[in-house]
């Protein structure tokens, strides 16, 4: 734009283009740089990721990785504000499709460029998909893992007289039905995911539907799609389970005994609530008519198209799914006590922050999981996709009425 | 009127010196001009101009006629906004109004006991807002460990998932709203009450007015400059409701909370125009918040008396 | 009309002296009665900031606890400064030591110090800039005056969200993000600040300016010497709704704010905010929030007087 030109009319008109439009020169690959990674999560994480950076810089001496927090509250908003204007870090982490969006505006550079796709055999095959942009970039990759597990207060199950965690759908309900009989005020809730779309992925992927279809049509509408949505609604309007999320740990400690939650709660629930040591076990959750699918979350790290040290980056990434890179990870996460499951399957009993029975119990669930669908008009559908699923959940409309109406705004923003 | 230098009209025949002063006269303008045209006046133009294309804050902006306004017609989640805005405005200026009347009216003498209540009323205008968001959200904790839900316990009740009932979350904004401002208005009644020249209450007095009387023909019509001060700023500040969304109700990926009960007009804005990037779009939104309070500015009768001024 | 010198707005105390020989008996019992219900609300606002004071004082163990506490058991200041913590080895599980939770050097200092310095920058930026200009549009009769006061009374009417996304794409083009000038500049020219100003100085008599005129006084020194000082009943009103108004700034700082070190006291809570969902880390966010709180609640405490006849002051004149 030839308006734009002149510095002053650039800096004051709010309609020009970015400037970094053109492709950012590269600069010496061999001289001192210091690379920036914004890491969404907590500080302590950032912390983990810096291990990784120092060593990375003791390979290689001129290469100093800094990495800064995001918080997970207003991560998307910051980085998505950084990738239009061209500013900010070299390397960026946060939820797993957002590297498409940012992708997509040409804000990230394609990864195969430099040799990614040799990960993607050590990587978890849905998870890898996720990440991986309707036409193929690949502009981010998997950090690290996540996923669900059902916790339960084994003094609170030996009470009522149930001998083993529920297996399946049916169990699930009627033990919540032994429990409450058993005087057991609280008997189930979900922390991860309660009344948004990631809590209903699980009961969709165990009854055999799906989101979108392999080619990305949204398939919302679906005999399997109705059946979990009425599920997961009976459990809050038949059986009780609270629409208003406690903190999973916090839940188990005021008596509640079974509790849907994300992975990092079994870290740290002994210290931080001694009195549930001993009292408390996980399990896989219960599985639908077609299985135990379960829901992989986890972050993606990517390399901003506006760095100058794309190429270092790149390796810096690649770098991450080193043995020694996980192991450090590992170790520092372990001094923080706080969890740390990494992006390759293999490592999770020996990579991760849980113990061995801990880690078999999320490598269960993420052999079989799925992650976030990374179609098109995903991200700007899930928010209207999750209201339409509150207002099943809060009896406003029912289940198909509620599905139809997801379907159709996922088929809008298909486009 | 006897500034230093004569009034437009004579204004070709000033000598020299004088027109040295004129200069003087503008350069002590020109700080407030220059930063009031930058980030005022030309901001302002150039949302109007935005709010006609699809800019999204990478490619260069598109001229979109009036494609962003139609397209909020036709939003939804925009109505939604403009219904719960329209809903918490009313509720909460209508309340805080009549509870500062009432708290002025019961709090003005200079005992002590009316200074603690009229202090006490006025700390949430001086408490950090952020902090007070924070605390109410605390205060109304889905499980028995928050004090409200405490209450509800030992008046037999069970817990209540305040924040994740649609139909409670304009009643608790309105409940935020009105706590926190009441106090303010009360100080400009207050003020407004200690104007009122005591001879007219003597005198409705001697007349054998009641009480009630001398209220609703005296303070009231008495009160009404500070009636409409308080009404018109409590409107134009509850139009532009945001930390309260933003901290107490914003789920995880949706701003407006549970069915979007909380969308309000700037939250929306902020959501289009920082967490999806429609500059364009968002701009037409701030454009609408624009209009409304302009038009109810315009009641605001400060505008007429002050230009009679000049 | 014309704005009141600040000793005729101690409203209450002469109202009230009048008011005492005649309320006696009954009238006085009955309108003690009405009063009680008020008093009653003042439960409403003692009660919650108990329970924030409170929230504060209790280590995270006791926070969880059903039912909760009333008074603290075994109050602490955990939340502010945890002796136990190290950056080396968190316990992720309790959100406490709020001063030394933030990475970010000097910790929660940092966004404290932020909070100040903007606030302070803007207060007496804006004060000296409006006072300037309200001086030109009140007392000299220069071409084009009316025209810019009213552009200026005009552009009260606008919401400043209007201009939110210009000015930070604006920022964004100046390489302004994430800096002090981008907090600062864009908050320097307040229509309502210069509004006021000049309704307070026109009146002002204008002898005293005539006079220093006489003796030959550039205008500049009129302005500094004469006019500021004329102001300062004006100029004390303002700066109380300067300050409460930029401390409690927060939808432009989370739009302009990159890194941590940038955030402001408000911004920095609602990142704390993040850490909401278990009752153990209330004492750590109410920590903050009592810290952010106590700045300005003292200087109310402080400048009582000033709060009130400056709220009076723009309400009843403004």
């Amino acid at each position: 734009m030839a308006a734009c030109s002149t510095i002053l009319v650039a800096a004051l008109s709010t309609a020009c283009a970015t400037s970094g439009q053109t492709r950012t020169e590269q600069a010496d690959q061999n001289a001192p740089m210091t690379l920036s990674f914004w890491s969404t999560g907590g500080d302590d994480e950032t912390a983990t990721f810096q291990k990784a950076a120092d060593l990375y810089h003791q390979k290689h001496p001129n290469v100093t990785v800094k990495v800064q927090t995001l918080s997970w509250d207003d991560a998307y908003a910051k980085l998505l504000a950084a990738a239009t204007s061209r500013t900010g870090p070299d390397i960026l982490s946060g939820g797993m499709t957002w590297t498409i969006q940012f992708g997509a505006r040409g804000a990230m550079v394609d990864l195969r460029k430099h040799g990614i796709d040799a990960l993607k055999g050590q990587a978890q095959p849905a998870q890898w998909e996720s990440a991986v942009s309707p036409d193929g970039s690949v502009y981010g990759v998997p950090l690290d893992m996540s996923t669900l597990a059902l916790y339960y207060r084994t003094d609170l199950l030996d009470k009522a007289g149930i001998d083993a965690p529920p297996k399946t759908w049916e169990e699930l309900v009627k033990d919540i039905g032994t429990l409450k009989a058993a005087g057991v005020k609280k008997p189930y809730s979900q922390d991860w995911g309660n009344l948004d779309w990631i809590g209903y992925f699980n009961y969709l992927y165990q009854a055999g539907g799906a989101f979108y279809t392999a080619d990305c049509k949204p398939s919302l509408d679906t005999p399997q799609a109705e059946q979990a949505l009425t599920y997961w609604v009976d459990l809050y309007r038949e059986h009780g389970a609270p629409t208003a999320t406690v903190e999973g740990s916090d839940a188990l400690d005021t008596g509640t005994a079974m509790v849907v939650a994300g992975n990092w709660i079994a870290k740290g629930l002994d210290t931080n609530k001694p009195k549930l040591k001993g009292k408390w076990a996980m399990a896989p959750l219960p599985a639908g008519p077609a299985g135990p699918t379960t829901f992989i979350g986890g972050r993606a790290i990517g390399v901003t198209s506006y760095s100058k040290y794309a190429q270092t980056g790149a390796d810096f990434v690649k770098f991450m799914y080193t043995d020694e890179a996980i192991a450090a990870v590992a170790d520092e996460a372990r001094k923080r006590n706080i969890s740390y499951i990494p992006p390759r399957p293999d490592k999770i009993v020996g990579g991760s922050t849980f113990t061995p029975e801990q880690a078999q119990v999320f490598a269960q669930a993420i052999g079989t999981g799925k992650a976030a669908p990374g179609c098109p008009g995903w991200d700007e559908s899930a928010s209207d996709v999750a209201k339409q699923l509150q207002s099943a959940i809060l009896g406003k409309t029912d289940a198909k009425t509620a599905l139809a109406e997801a379907a159709k705004v996922m088929q809008r923003n298909a486009g | 009127m006897a500034g230093p230098v004569p009034i437009g009209g004579r204004l070709r025949r000033v000598p020299v010196d004088r027109l040295r002063r004129y200069g003087t006269s503008y350069a002590m303008l020109l700080p407030f001009l220059a930063l009031f045209a930058a980030f005022l006046l030309w901001p302002l133009a150039n949302s109007l101009y935005l709010s006609f294309t699809s800019f999204d804050g990478v490619n260069p902006a598109v001229f979109t006629g009036l494609d962003n306004f139609a397209e909020l017609a036709g939003d939804a989640r925009f109505r939604h906004a403009l219904g719960n805005t329209a809903l918490y405005v009313v509720a909460s200026v209508v309340l805080g109004t009549l509870l500062s009347l009432g708290l002025a009216l019961a709090f003005n003498g200079p005992s002590w006991p009316h200074r603690i209540m009229r202090t006490l009323f006025f700390l949430p205008s001086v408490t950090s807002s952020i902090a007070l968001m924070l605390m109410w959200k605390w205060v109304l904790f889905p499980s028995e460990a928050g004090l409200a839900n405490t209450i509800v316990h030992w008046l037999g009740g069970s817990t209540v998932p305040w924040l994740a009932t649609p139909s409670l979350t304009i009643p608790i904004l309105v409940l935020m709203s009105v706590w926190g401002g009441m106090g303010y208005g009360m100080v400009l009644y207050v003020a407004g009450l200690g104007s009122i020249p005591e001879e007219y209450y003597e005198a409705a007095r001697i007349d054998g007015a009641s009480t009630w009387q001398r209220f609703r023909h005296i303070t009231l019509p008495l009160l009404r400059p500070v009636t409409t001060y308080v009404v018109v700023t409590g409107l134009i500040g509850a139009f532009q409701v945001f930390e309260a969304v933003y901290i107490v109700f914003r789920g995880t990926n949706n701003i407006g909370g549970v069915l979007d009960s909380a969308l309000m007009i700037v939250p929306y804005l902020y959501d289009q125009g920082f967490t999806h990037f429609k500059l364009g779009y968002a701009s037409a939104i701030a454009w609408v918040l624009f209009l409304i309070i302009f038009v109810l500015s315009l009641v605001n009768l400060r505008v007429g008396r002050a230009m009679k001024e000049l | 009309m014309a704005v009141a010198p600040m000793d005729r707005l101690a409203p209450a105390r002469r109202r009230a002296r009048h008011e005492q020989p005649r309320a006696g008996g009954r009238a006085r019992r009955n309108r003690h009665l009405l009063r009680l219900p008020f008093y009653l609300l003042s439960l409403t606002m003692v009660v919650p900031f108990y329970w924030l004071v409170i929230t504060v004082l209790k280590p995270p163990t006791e926070l969880s606890r059903i039912p909760p506490s009333f008074v603290p058991e075994s109050p602490s200041f955990v939340n502010f400064h945890d002796p136990e913590w190290s950056a080396e080895r968190v316990n992720p599980g309790h959100l406490q030591g709020v001063f030394q939770r933030f990475q970010v050097e000097f910790g929660f200092w940092r966004f404290l110090f932020n909070s100040v310095l903007v606030t302070t920058a803007i207060t007496v930026g804006a004060l000296l800039i409006c006072s300037l200009a309200a001086y030109v549009i009140a007392k000299h009769r220069i071409r084009g005056r009316r025209v810019i006061f009213l552009m200026i009374i005009a552009s009260m009417m606008v919401p400043w969200q209007t201009t939110l996304i210009p000015n930070y794409v604006i920022m964004r083009n100046l390489g302004w993000l994430d800096t002090y000038t981008a907090y600062i500049v864009p908050g320097l020219a307040k229509a309502f600040v210069l509004f006021f100003l000049v309704q307070f100085l026109q009146s002002v008599p204008n002898e005293l300016i005539q006079a220093a005129r006489v003796d030959g006084a550039g205008e500049w020194r009129i302005w500094w010497q004469i006019v500021l000082p004329l102001l300062r009943p004006a100029l004390a009103a303002m700066s109380i709704f300067i300050v409460l108004a930029e401390w409690n700034n927060f939808l432009w700082p989370l739009v302009i704010v990159q890194s941590d070190e940038m955030a402001n006291l408000p911004v920095a809570l609602a990142r704390l905010n993040s850490y909401f969902g278990a009752p153990d880390h209330q004492g750590a966010i109410m920590a903050g929030g009592f810290i952010a709180s106590v700045p300005t609640i003292v200087f109310f405490l402080i400048f009582q007087k000033y709060f009130t006849r400056g709220i009076a002051l723009s309400g009843l004149k403004g």
